[in-house]
């Protein structure tokens, strides 16, 4: 075991191809953290060994850890003592412990609500949405700065704004506030390559401009429906062990 | 007679929307005088409140300089706007990127956002009316601003729109609706056809082949539309 993890965290800090940049530093790491490769206050090496053992400048790593630290993955301390350290398997316990103690008729029954929120406001901002409306969603949904739920959030939230529906936009905060960081947590494995978000938001933002929005509310369906998925299977992973 | 009582219809609203940026305008010279002699905006707080009446559900000033001043108050109540100005923050938003802020900072000139929903503050359909401030230089320093939820103007409108006998619509130059006498012409619903758009985009009185009217609100971005 001992090896193994050795030989593993050697592989995290492994040099990097010279294509690969800030992007390919914060995916390792995430990763990393993420399964425990890394764990809770550990602390990083410097950005100048970094950057030595990743391959790569030190502007990069300092880019990578900007993002971490914007994920909550990362917490730096100035001073004496100071450094990078990791923090996000304390968010990982309370995300895995909320996914434990959920109660899946209940996330259903929420699910379905949120559902008919996003879907209605997507099929109405296809009805409602003009040009700049469309480049306003894409704006929106080429920010993917910060961590997972914040784009989703953001991407449904002007969906509903486009709707023109105050109602359906003031649902989208709550339903983000208590669905959203469960629904699309970073600790959700990824490995599912079908899985992609981003690829979800395109098409739907596609129904929209085309002014299609049956199929503007089906593709939000669908999208949520991948989401809570991957929720619920993580859910039962862990009442298993 | 149609045309008479459509330029009468947007005449009504161009005094509505000029009362509101009246308002804007006295919360402009104000924050400016604050700046020239380096004086805190938050100062203003009992003043903007004063103005949050009638047709007004919020005003305030937005400064363009780090750390940015807010200082917006929401009436009934009445209730200062706190924003989370925490970029990593779940319920983060740019206020700088948001319409009624870069059209004044980019044109130099007033302009009424909207309709729109407005999640930034009041989590409502509204329209907002903003003008830009200057520093002593002359320089673009932030906008002052007034609220009006699409609600209200409407409601306000309303016994002017009944005087029109034939379909008619209030909209902006996007050719969004503000208000409408047919169920085609809900609030927030799109004017699509496209020779209306072109014409929406000219800001002149006309009167298009298939009979449709259009009566500009004064230089406001507003038109009346009305159709035969």
């Amino acid at each position: 075991m001992g090896t193994e993890r050795t030989s593993a965290r050697s592989v995290v800090f492994a040099p990097l191809d010279p294509h690969s940049r800030a992007e390919t530093v914060v995916r390792r790491l995430t990763d990393a953290i993420t399964f425990g490769l890394l764990t809770d206050a550990e602390q990083l090496p410097s950005e100048a060994d970094l950057a030595a053992q990743f391959g790569v400048s030190r502007v990069t790593v300092r880019e990578a850890l900007v993002a971490l630290r914007q994920q909550n993955l990362v917490e730096t301390r100035r001073g004496r003592g100071g450094g990078s350290f990791v923090r996000a398997p304390a968010v990982r316990d309370e995300v895995n412990t909320r996914l434990t103690e959920l109660s899946l008729p209940t996330v259903r029954d929420t699910a379905d609500h949120y559902a008919a929120i996003a879907g209605t406001a997507a099929r109405l901002a296809a009805q409602r949405a003009d040009a700049a409306d469309i480049l306003r969603i894409e704006e929106v949904d080429a920010d993917t700065s910060g961590p997972l739920h914040r784009m989703e959030r953001a991407y449904h939230l002007e969906v509903a704004a486009v709707a023109q529906s105050a109602r359906l936009a003031r649902e989208e905060v709550r339903f983000a506030t208590e669905l959203g960081t469960l629904l699309w947590s970073p600790v959700l494995p990824g490995g599912d390559c079908a899985y992609d978000p981003h690829a979800d938001h395109r098409a739907i933002t596609a129904a929209i401009a085309a002014g299609d929005g049956d199929l503007a509310r089906k593709l939000t369906e669908d999208h949520l429906e991948r989401a809570v998925d991957r929720l619920v299977n993580l859910h039962l992973t862990l009442i298993e062990q | 007679m149609a045309i008479h009582v459509t330029t009468a219809l947007a005449e009504h609203v161009t005094d509505l929307a000029e009362q509101t940026f009246a308002v804007v305008t006295e919360l402009r010279i104000q924050a400016e005088e604050q700046i020239r002699t380096e004086r805190d905006l938050s100062e203003m707080g009992l003043s903007i409140v004063q103005k949050t009446t009638g047709l007004i559900s919020g005003a305030g000033v937005i400064t363009d300089r780090d750390p940015q001043q807010i200082e917006w108050w929401m009436g009934p109540g009445p209730t200062r706007l706190e924003l989370d100005l925490d970029p990593a923050s779940d319920d983060y938003v740019d206020v700088r990127r948001q319409p009624w802020f870069t059209v004044p900072r980019e044109t130099g000139s007033r302009h009424v956002t909207g309709p729109y929903v407005d999640y930034v503050c009041a989590e409502q359909y509204a329209l907002t009316f903003t003008e830009p401030i200057r520093d002593r230089d002359g320089t673009f320093a932030g906008i002052a601003g007034a609220d009006v939820f699409v609600a209200d103007f409407e409601r306000a409108l309303r016994p002017a729109l009944r005087t029109v006998r034939s379909p008619t619509a209030l909209v902006n130059t996007q050719g969004r609706v503000i208000a409408g006498t047919t169920a085609h012409h809900l609030a927030g619903s799109l004017i699509r056809d496209a020779p209306i758009r072109e014409a929406l985009a000219r800001q002149t009185p006309m009167t298009l082949p298939g009979g449709v009217s259009l009566a500009p609100c004064g230089t406001l971005p507003l038109t009346v539309l009305t159709w035969p």
